[in-house]
């Protein structure tokens, strides 16, 4: 019960407590779950809407042990700069740090760094770092590290080209101070130094002199944990760093102070499912990266497990090729957004009762919820859409819809969708592959018109890859110069009008259909508490583990 | 009989060759790309083209062929995509647990092939004979990904006895090693025991007809003391024999089993890396696998001729 | 399960003993099979068994409650009710209906992989066997094949040809031929030496006719009990492929991609497992019990030695 009420004054403002008696009636799921939060009953660590934060501070942290977490498979590295791939996110959140970070209402805090100021003129940015904050393999941190991981991660990463472009000089005029003189404002310049996925970790030079853009030769970084050893398919270790550089205070989001209790966490991949889910229940994993929604009742009757449901953060959409002289045709698009009921497709990718339906495209992030092109969200009118076809000429050429089997609530979803597409009119070919032939097939536009494809929690609308450049490729000048506008700006409320503005396009030009939002569950051996926010990543460098 | 075991070496020769260029062949024509499989979801044309660039990944098939094989002749089997080590390294390291994990599941097929196939024979078409042969063909029928979940389920979840996954060397900690194993060890072995046990029970029969088997118990031994002294010997060498071809099944088996309770040995080493395209771990583990299983049986063969003089290898 | 070739290459090895059935093979031997196989009482039960569910799997559109490939998110992952006898699977899909179909497509593995294998396997064991300046070259190759572990060269070819019903007997069938090949190479060494062999090639009848007539007409009855254990293995090997994400259109699944989903969610919805599981064992269960009593049945030392049978 207390838990409850904490969850929802600490989760949701104002603006929130609205919004969320809108979605209310959209989604009568969350009622539910909201009403068996009120009533009770349950309680304790499998209550069933116990949130991580809510079950943090139940007793007295206990320091040592070593934690055993379950991933879905391997890495494919530990470089943040260079993959995409958010697994990576799991290990690499407890070993590298990044200049600045988010804090719990996802506002960027400085981490690494100590404060900044921006110019009147927005053009000359002075970064202060932290003294005395050293890596693992022993040196201090200053600015010739900063200046060289700036430098790497801006020739890798999308957002860092975008802020390396506008970037005249980069220098430290000091040790411990990293000047920016740019050459017009940009305004997202601590959120995208607060990235997490292909974030900006701060690696010491002399690690960085030894390694290329494609390769980095040790994984050393400032963060609370400190790399030991890689086995493949084995484990991935990490140990406590003893002279990690805490912040005083208390923990704030991924920022803050971090307590460092557990003397080790092990990263294990288990590719199974089933032997994933099975492992937690038996005490062989604290911890699981990811489960299936699936297993929420069989885990939630478990009294060895403590299971959290978590608000919803992340978004099932369907991708569409703009280059396909099918998908191509606008229409064409517009009768498939017409012909989908999303209910039905979000029942079968995620459970009843593991979904929203709103057609905000940074769910999860409440500053940036928008309403913009709802009337284009979910209309299902199905008659109108095999009006349309007929007038776009739709010939009957076959739709090829790739998925993969790897990602289950991808492949329910498709199956769903594939069928609905077929009532209206449309020839689907539905194309089943293992992962790496299905990105191999997407980056090129002549094999496909549509994909299914799941989508992570993303605190800023710039994180959130709508480029030109993104598969897909939905390239109208208008809506590329309005998120390059949301890049530079920096006033939040003009940010917001744009964020908006880009919504309506997407609603109306149908690069992509938004199906809905999911809840995920997050799954933990009851021994583990004070797991920090998990929406970027789980948070572990305040958690411990109870005798 | 040592000209016989250099002509059977000279032989793998090409049989060797053979296999290496069918998954040559075979992994240029896998879609899909390493580079891209490292990089994830969402990285540029840009990204993968500089990383396939350094990994040497644009070469043409015909450039890439000849190379591979002057360097598989020197046992140079190349440097894995994805693992940044000698292809050699990693394989080394990974064989470790397979070779304990088809160890401990032939010790168990043999463990409890043979005895049952010896009650099966002593109580020749009674109940227990036709119960334990039921048995041994309900092994080799049940698929082993789910004889393994079921395996977890009671064993780890229910009894809570065992852990569910996961690998510690012998070496680290003996104990804990073979509580990991056991269950890995118990699926794969399990489904093969039903060979063991059918073969001993069929050969059994037959000794227990031979004359001399006849003279002992005429002379007034107990039937199962002459079942266990005399015939058994005579029995064991076609179950050995049969386990030592069935050692390329259990490499096959240890795939499934090792991805289940996610050991680190070869089979979840092949398995990925098929997964992320990356193609030298792909092509020595065959080269491996192949040798492992070429060899085995040429020592089965010679052995056959050791053990039973009857054999003579005059042709092929 | 491991792919099997070891169960399956193992017999006519080990029976290939210069003192085995080999030696003593009578060409008379063939036309008794069926009558044996029906004087076993269990095998007589094990084949009603698997002519009842080729039968129910034909009869699938007659038999089926719905459609197996409808989906109703509405009703995913009910247990079995009167409307759904087995249950729905995780998209709402009727199980009893997914298996009845799913039944036509694992058989229909089981019969194209073991046709294929047996029709490509006796052809390279006939060539290598009768002539033997072919020997060294096809067996060679053939070896090469045999000696990657079955699952992992089925997979590479899974991937490579991309996915689809197709692929999974092609890749399997490749799997399996080597053991046949094998098989009929041994026969037909022996058979070769036969007089009655020697004194049609004195008359001058073709190789061809020889080959068909003599060599491969006596080679049947060993064939029959390979292809029964083929059978089996190829249907379990599917569920193995199946399991490590190399399968054929999972829309129409078999009973092998059924399991793995059961697999997936055993300890939430037990009837997904349950139910492939069952017809899935028992289906291989019964093949083997048939190709063992076919096998004793075959071998001449049976008639003398019942007892020679394993299960009875």
């Amino acid at each position: 019960m207390l838990g409850c009420g904490d969850w929802l004054t600490r989760r949701l403002d104002r603006r929130a407590v609205v919004r969320h008696t809108a979605r209310l009636a959209l989604a009568a799921p969350l009622a539910a779950v909201l009403a068996a939060c009120g009533g009770g009953g349950t309680g304790g660590g499998s209550s069933p809407v116990a949130s991580p934060v809510a079950s943090r501070d139940t007793r007295a942290p206990r320091r040592g042990g070593s934690v055993r977490v379950a991933l879905t498979g391997e890495p494919p590295n530990l470089d943040l700069h260079q993959t995409t791939d958010s697994i990576v996110l799991l290990v690499t959140g407890h070993i590298y740090e990044t200049l600045f970070t988010w804090d719990d209402r996802y506002e960027p805090i400085p981490l690494l760094a100590e404060s900044h100021e921006v110019s009147d003129d927005g053009r000359r940015i002075q970064v202060r770092l932290r003294q005395g904050v050293p890596f693992h393999n022993g040196e201090e941190m200053r600015a010739p590290d900063v200046i060289a991981s700036i430098e790497r991660w801006g020739r890798i990463v999308g957002l860092g080209q975008g802020l390396l472009r506008v970037t005249e000089q980069l220098s430290a005029p000091d040790p411990y101070t990293v000047e920016f003189r740019l050459s017009e404002p940009f305004g997202t310049f601590t959120t995208a130094l607060s990235r997490a996925l292909q974030g900006c970790a701060i690696y010491p030079k002399s690690v960085l002199d030894r390694s290329s853009d494609t390769h980095l030769a040790e994984f050393v970084g400032t963060g609370p944990y400190r790399f030991v050893e890689w086995q493949p398919d084995r484990h991935i270790l990490v140990t406590r760093f003893d002279d990690y550089a805490a912040l005083p205070g208390e923990p704030r989001g991924y920022g803050g102070h971090k307590a460092q209790y557990l003397d080790e966490i092990a990263f294990i991949p288990v590719p199974d499912e089933a032997a994933r889910v099975a492992g937690l229940r038996a005490g062989t994993y604290h911890y699981l990266e990811t489960i299936s929604t699936d297993h929420y009742p069989t885990l939630r009757d478990d009294p060895n497990v403590a299971v959290d449901l978590l608000r919803p953060d992340s978004w099932l959409n369907v991708v569409l090729n703009l280059k396909s002289p099918i998908t191509g045709n606008h229409t064409i698009r517009r009768a498939i957004q017409l012909a989908l009921d999303h209910e039905p497709i979000m029942q079968a990718a995620f459970g009843e009762g593991f979904y929203e339906l709103t057609p905000t495209l940074l769910p999860g992030a409440d500053a940036w919820y928008s309403e913009a092109g709802a009337e284009h969200f979910n209309p299902r009118r199905p008659e109108e859409a095999k009006r349309l076809l007929q007038e776009a000429g739709y010939d009957g050429s076959p739709l090829r819809f790739l998925t993969t089997q790897e990602i289950q609530q991808e492949y329910n979803a498709t199956v769903v969708i594939k069928q609905q597409l077929e009532q209206v009119g449309f020839t689907i070919d539905l194309q089943v592959y293992d992962g790496a032939t299905l990105s191999d097939r997407r980056d090129d536009p002549a094999a496909w018109e549509a994909y299914t494809a799941l989508a992570s929690f993303r605190p800023d609308p710039v994180l959130r890859n709508l480029t030109c450049k993104a598969t897909g490729w939905w390239c109208t000048p208008e809506k590329d110069e309005l998120l390059a506008r949301l890049q530079t700006e920096s006033d939040f409320k003009t940010r917001v009008e744009i964020w908006h503005q880009v919504q309506q396009r997407f609603y109306e030009e149908v690069p992509r259909l938004k199906i809905g939002d999911s809840r995920r569950i997050l799954v933990r051996s009851p021994k583990l508490q004070g797991i920090g926010p998990t929406e970027l990543q789980p948070e572990l460098a305040n958690a411990w583990l109870e005798g | 009989m040592i000209a016989y075991v250099l002509r059977r070496v000279l032989l793998l020769l090409p049989i060797m060759l053979v296999a290496g260029s069918v998954t040559f062949a075979l992994l240029h024509v896998i879609p899909g790309d390493p580079a891209a499989v490292m990089l994830g979801p969402e990285a540029t044309p840009e990204q993968v083209a500089a990383l396939r660039e350094r990994l040497g990944l644009d070469e043409p098939l015909l450039a890439q062929y000849p190379r591979w094989l002057s360097r598989l002749a020197r046992l140079d089997l190349g440097t894995s995509i994805f693992l940044d080590k000698p292809v050699t390294a990693a394989i080394r390291e990974r064989i470790v647990p397979t070779l304990q994990l088809t160890l401990y599941a032939l010790l168990i097929a043999v463990a409890v092939g043979i005895p049952a196939g010896v009650v099966a024979a002593l109580h020749q078409d009674r109940l227990l004979d036709r119960a334990l042969m039921l048995f041994a063909i309900s092994g080799t029928a049940i698929a082993d990904f789910f004889l393994a979940i079921l395996l977890i389920l009671l064993f780890s979840v229910t009894l809570r006895w065992l852990p569910s996954g996961g690998y510690t060397p012998f070496s680290d900690h003996p104990l804990q090693h073979l509580a990991s194993m056991t269950l890995p060890a118990l699926a794969l072995g399990l489904s093969l025991a039903g060979l063991p046990a059918r073969l001993v029970r069929a050969t059994l029969l037959d000794v227990l007809r031979e004359d001399f088997i006849r003279t002992a118990a005429a002379k007034g031994l107990m039937r199962e003391t002459i079942a266990v002294q005399h015939a058994l010997r005579n029995a064991l060498l076609p179950a050995v024999t049969v386990l030592g071809y069935a050692l390329g099944d259990l490499l096959g088996g240890a795939v499934v089993v090792e991805t289940v309770f996610g050991l680190p040995g070869m089979g979840q080493l092949v398995v990925n890396s098929i997964a992320r395209r990356d193609f030298p771990v792909i092509q020595g583990v065959v080269m491996v696998f192949a040798a492992i299983y070429l060899l085995t049986n040429l020592l089965v063969d010679v052995l056959y001729v050791y053990l039973d003089p009857r054999v003579r290898y005059a042709g092929r | 399960m491991p792919v099997g070739r070891a169960g399956a290459v193992a017999r006519p090895k080990l029976r290939s003993r210069p003192s085995g059935w080999r030696a003593t093979y009578a060409p008379d031997q063939r036309r008794s099979w069926l009558r044996l196989l029906l004087a076993s009482r269990v095998a007589v039960l094990a084949l009603a068994f698997l002519i009842g569910l080729a039968a129910l799997s034909a009869l699938a559109p007659l038999l089926a409650p719905a459609d197996p490939e409808l989906v109703n998110p509405a009703v995913r992952l009910r247990g079995p009710s009167p409307e759904h006898w087995l249950g729905t699977d995780d998209l709402g899909r009727d199980v009893l209906s997914r298996l009845l179909y799913g039944g036509r497509i694992s058989l229909l593995v089981g019969a194209a992989v073991t046709l294929v294998a047996v029709v490509l396997g006796a052809a390279l064991g006939l060539l290598a066997g009768y002539w033997s300046w072919l020997d060294g070259p096809i067996m060679r190759v053939l070896d090469g094949i045999m000696a990657f572990p079955g699952v992992l060269l089925a997979i590479a070819i899974v991937v490579s040809l991309g996915p689809g019903l197709g692929s999974v007997i092609i890749a399997l069938a490749l799997v399996y031929t080597p053991v046949v090949a094998r098989l009929i190479r041994s026969t037909t060494l022996v058979i070769k030496q036969m007089p009655y062999v020697e004194a049609a090639r004195c008359i001058g009848l073709p190789h061809r006719v020889i080959l068909w007539r003599y060599v491969l007409a006596n080679s049947v009855s060993p064939l029959i009990v390979q292809a029964t254990f083929i059978v089996a293995y190829a249907i379990l090997a599917e569920a193995s492929l199946s399991f490590l994400g190399a399968s054929g259109n999972p829309e129409a699944a078999t009973w092998g991609a059924m399991l793995r989903d059961g697999q997936r969610l055993v300890s939430r919805a037990w009837w997904l497992a349950l139910a492939p599981g069952t017809v899935l064992f028992l289906t291989v269960f019964a093949l083997n019990l048939v190709g063992d009593v076919l096998r004793d049945a075959l071998d001449p030392r049976a008639h003398e030695r019942r007892e020679d049978a394993p299960v009875q």
